[in-house]
């Protein structure tokens, strides 16, 4: 009885390892090159809902914002429906800032429209990005690390990612947290456009899960 | 609520009046609509809880529910949110991972009541795509820790209302919030009837993260990944009752490791060790891992479910080096067991515990008794040496027997699972009554009221006729029980750590302990020259021995404060009434028992006498049984101590929230029998200076009141390697190992502590 429980035992040792071992191969290979605060943002090329592909090289020189967007998640329906990402849009942009805004529902799952609906939509919301992207196999998203919508990104002349993270520090759908929060992404803009280091370079996104 | 919110689908309230009228907008609406209710359901149904019922919300159910159906005046009790969740929907943990929200509970409670942070019970790990959560599935409550007011008195109603907000998801989510009211009645049922959540309340209780003394966590940092590494303290076995595979660690800190990595898990013979793999998107190295570790079926010794980490992170080992060197502790309460057990050798143990017997002669419990022993002695000096010899034998085995007894009736209990420490007898307030009646009856005797027959004369000092060696014994028997009350405030540090000893050992310490009691008789017994160092007898002995019933009474006094802390002021009224009663039988022995009494009268005496004690004795323990456990009372929460300083009931998890915030952290272990903690309180706490420099530090005063029994003390003791109070801890800044403090404290030291954590 002693040999056998002892021989269990060792058993259960040697599968114990064979699992760790097998699952530190996977863990290994899914560690791919997520975008990293500091590196060079990946680059990619996607079709737009105006029908041109856009690849982030053609806007070097230039501050690109990326913004996770899928408009039936409450908590960009919070940012929207109070005109706050609007507004972030409108300001940026005009200052000659780049906004891509990215949508990755899978099709079928929650978010993901034809391009004709997906800009009837951005119409609705008086939303002004420089472009809706449509990344319906989630390449782009998955390259980013983008986990939630809204998951915002700040990428510099030079094609390095600057900002990555939520859009403020006050993770809820009510858009009356908007007054008291800081807003991440004015931040990080507003200081890498004035020359100066963003003191805020990432933050815990919140939001729903990207619909991958 | 108001109308206007931009959200697309929050909850309806449709199922009864008082949400719907909560729906309506109106606090003031559901409450008038409650009162409804409530008078209806007092007037149907007397003693049925009357409850504001669950709302309807999209995919979940969502109530304010509570542990109990009727409520105690400043008796703490769990409350809680219940959701009852859809197939296949979730709630969120504290974290939710990487996507979600945690739930949210905001209070209006009436003046006087406080209320906890949410208990999180351990989540699950919910895959969504290529994305984890950490929620939770099914039916669930998270409970709150509610203090009512004391004030309140039976018949009133507590009503609290808390505006809940949550998101419930499957794969898309749905926000929801609502007004949710529970009005609890006050009454002075004892124990308090549990309501038809309880079994749901426990059942949450258990998946709360425990601290895990048995265990020590270390955290290494690679490259890349973060290594969580468990080993067992002295050789518990860390897997015993683990699956293998089946540890799963949750982060407390959203942004630290990769919510949906695998956690590999490797299995040696001295441990287990988990990889987390780093937050990619984190520059920073991760400085503390924080968060719960679960396991299935659960971790040694108590089979907890999951256990609270929180641990500093170090560099990966270097080469050769061992995990030893390196070390930290699980829970940050649990460092020093290993410490303590190394600097208490022993036999420094058994030196210090003879030391403590031999002082014990000199406590208000036992000088008395002893000194009177010693006195009737010297009467007797011209004895026999052989007889004398024998007497002093006979009387330190009774000590020591007596010790042996209670030793092994704690060890016995600890074996089987009890959580009781040394000083445990004074936990019970029947113990306690019964020893205020010894004392009480003991110097009564002193004062000359009675001293014949019946066996309590003989007992405390008069050896009868003849060889008397069972009045020795008696003597050595009554010395015991009567210093027991002495013992457990002087004795706790030394006893408590006999305790963590193996029982062989344990046995050892509680015998020098006594053999150091007995030593002063034994040694005028062996050398009977030494009888003629002490006083003639004379005219003074009677004088004496009458002065020697006031510290007794005054250990009377002092057991009735401690007995009213346990068990509130009808029980002090009861045992007071109870000694009145004894008084006046034995004063009606006294007077018409003598023996110029006719034979009827005198036996008439002895009855009456016998009836009246018995009777207050049973009313000192039945006052004590109607008024209940009021413990706490008078330390509630928020109330300022005789120092001006507002103690916060101690708890795990008050703790932990506290220390998660890097609050500095001051845990005094006390209880209301232990005369070394309140000299110790009042050396240091009567000090402004010391109040200021722990005012300066924001340092927040935790006490841990273990005058009544309590396992979550008395888990946080055995953490520290103690079985007893007083122990004083003193946490510093995030990260910081506790400081211990000695048991016997100055200001100086209290200064110095304080001093180190800046």
């Amino acid at each position: 009885m002693k040999a056998n429980h002892g021989g269990s035992t060792r058993l259960m040792t040697v599968l114990g390892a064979a699992l760790a071992a097998v699952a530190l191969l996977a863990s290994a290979r899914t560690a791919a090159a997520d975008a990293v605060v500091g590196q060079a943002a990946p680059a990619f090329t996607l079709t737009g809902t105006d029908g041109k592909a856009h690849s982030l090289s053609e806007f070097q020189g230039k501050y690109v914002v990326l913004e996770w967007v899928n408009h039936d998640c409450p908590f960009v329906k919070k940012h929207y429906g109070s005109g706050n990402m609007q507004k972030l849009q409108k300001k940026y942009t005009a200052e000659g800032v780049v906004w891509l805004s990215i949508n990755s529902s899978a099709p079928g799952k929650q978010g993901n429209f034809p391009p004709a609906e997906a800009d009837a939509l951005t119409k609705e919301k008086k939303a002004s990005p420089t472009a809706l992207l449509l990344d319906p196999d989630g390449t782009v998203g998955k390259a980013y690390g983008a986990k939630t919508t809204p998951h915002m990104y700040v990428i510099d002349p030079k094609g390095t990612l600057v900002y990555a993270g939520g859009i403020d520090d006050k993770p809820s759908t009510d858009a009356a947290d908007i007054a008291g929060a800081r807003n991440h992404v004015d931040q990080a803009l507003s200081e890498a456009l004035a020359g100066k280091p963003v003191t805020v370079a990432s933050s815990t996104p919140y939001g729903c899960s990207v619909k991958y | 609520m108001p109308a206007t919110r931009p959200l697309n689908a929050g909850p309806r309230a449709r199922r009864c009046p008082l949400a719907a009228a909560a729906a309506r907008g109106t606090i003031a609406g559901a409450v008038r609509v409650l009162f409804v209710i409530l008078a209806f359901a007092l007037f149907l149904a007397p003693g049925r809880a009357p409850a504001a019922g669950p709302v309807d919300a999209p995919h979940v159910e969502v109530e304010l529910v509570a542990d109990l159906d009727s409520i105690r005046p400043g008796e703490p009790f769990d409350a809680g949110i219940r959701f009852t969740l859809e197939k296949d929907w979730h709630v969120y943990w504290s974290n939710p991972g990487d996507s979600g929200l945690a739930p949210r509970l905001r209070w209006t409670v009436p003046d006087g009541t406080t209320v906890g942070a949410i208990a999180w019970p351990h989540p699950h790990r919910i895959a969504i795509g290529p994305l984890v959560n950490y929620g939770y599935e099914g039916e669930i409550i998270l409970p709150v820790r509610i203090t009512p007011p004391p004030a309140l008195r039976p018949g009133e109603t507590l009503r609290l209302a808390a505006r809940a907000d949550w998101l419930v998801c499957k794969e898309d989510c749905i926000p929801g919030e609502a007004e949710l009211t529970l009005a609890l009645p006050v009454s002075d049922a004892s124990p308090p009837p549990r309501s038809r959540w309880a079994p749901l309340f426990d059942a949450m209780r258990a998946l709360l993260p425990r601290s895990a003394p048995a265990l020590q966590v270390a955290a290494f940092r690679h490259e890349e990944r973060l290594e969580l590494r468990l080993t067992g303290v002295d050789g518990t076995p860390v897997l015993a009752g683990v699956q293998p595979g089946t540890l799963s660690f949750f982060p407390a800190d959203p942004d630290h490791i990769e919510n949906a990595a695998e956690q590999p898990q490797s299995i040696g013979p001295d441990g287990v060790t988990l990889s987390l793999e780093k937050s990619r998107q984190r520059r920073e190295p991760v400085e503390r891992l924080r968060g719960t570790l679960v396991a299935w079926p659960g971790f040694a010794p108590d089979a907890a479910p999951a256990i609270a980490i929180d641990v500093a992170v170090r560099d990966a080992l270097p080469p050769g080096g061992t995990a030893g060197d390196l070390v930290a502790t699980t829970a940050p309460e649990s460092e020093p067991a290993a410490a303590a057990g190394a600097t208490t050798s022993l036999g420094l143990a058994l030196v210090l515990a003879a030391l403590g017997g031999l002082l014990l002669n000199f406590m208000p419990c036992v000088f008395p008794v002893l000194s009177i022993k010693i006195f009737d002695f010297v009467r007797q000096a011209s004895g026999e040496p052989a007889t004398l010899r024998r007497h002093g034998y006979v009387y330190a085995a009774g000590v020591l027997i007596s010790f042996w007894v209670l030793a092994g009736i704690l060890l016995a209990l600890r074996a089987g699972g009890e959580g009781l420490g040394w000083g445990f007898q004074l936990q019970s307030p029947a113990f306690v009554v019964v020893m205020i009646f010894l004392l009480f009856g003991l110097a009564l005797s002193l004062l000359g009221l009675f001293d014949v027959g019946l066996g309590m004369t003989a007992l405390a000092g008069r050896v009868p006729q003849g060889d008397g060696l069972a009045g020795s014994f008696a003597t050595g028997v009554l010395a015991t029980v009567v210093a027991t009350p002495c013992t457990a405030p002087f004795m706790g540090p030394a006893l408590g750590f006999a305790l963590t000893l193996p029982a062989a050992s344990a046995l050892l310490v509680f015998t020098a302990l006594g053999a150091g009691m007995a030593l002063p008789y034994v040694a005028l017994c062996l050398v009977p020259g030494w009888l003629r160092l002490l006083p003639r007898p004379g005219a003074w002995l009677e004088t004496f021995k009458q002065t020697m019933a006031f510290p007794l009474l005054a250990t009377a006094v002092w057991l009735i404060w401690v007995l009213g802390q346990q068990a509130g002021v009808d029980a002090i009224l009861g045992t007071l009434a109870g000694l009145l009663l004894l008084a006046l039988g034995l004063w009606l022995r006294a007077r018409f028992a003598a023996y110029e009494r006719p034979p009827r009268t005198r036996s008439l005496a002895h009855g009456v006498a016998l009836v009246l004690a018995l009777l207050g004795l049973a009313t000192g323990l039945l006052a004590r049984g109607t008024s209940g456990d009021a413990a706490g009372v008078a330390n509630a929460a928020g109330e300022r101590d005789l120092y001006g300083i507002a103690w916060r009931d101690y708890s795990a998890a008050t703790l932990a929230e506290l220390r998660a915030v890097g609050t500095p952290v001051f845990v005094d272990f006390t209880a209301a029998w232990c005369l070394t903690c309140k000299v110790n309180e009042h050396v240091v706490f009567s000090s402004a200076e010391i109040r200021a420099a722990f005012a300066i530090r924001d340092v927040a005063m935790l006490r841990a009141d273990w005058t009544s029994r309590d396992d979550e003390i008395t888990r946080a003791l055995a953490s520290f390697g103690r079985s007893g109070v007083p122990l004083y801890v003193l946490y510093g800044g995030a990260g910081d190992r506790p400081q211990v403090l000695p048991s016997v404290l100055t200001r100086g030291i209290v200064l110095d502590a304080l001093a180190k954590i800046g």
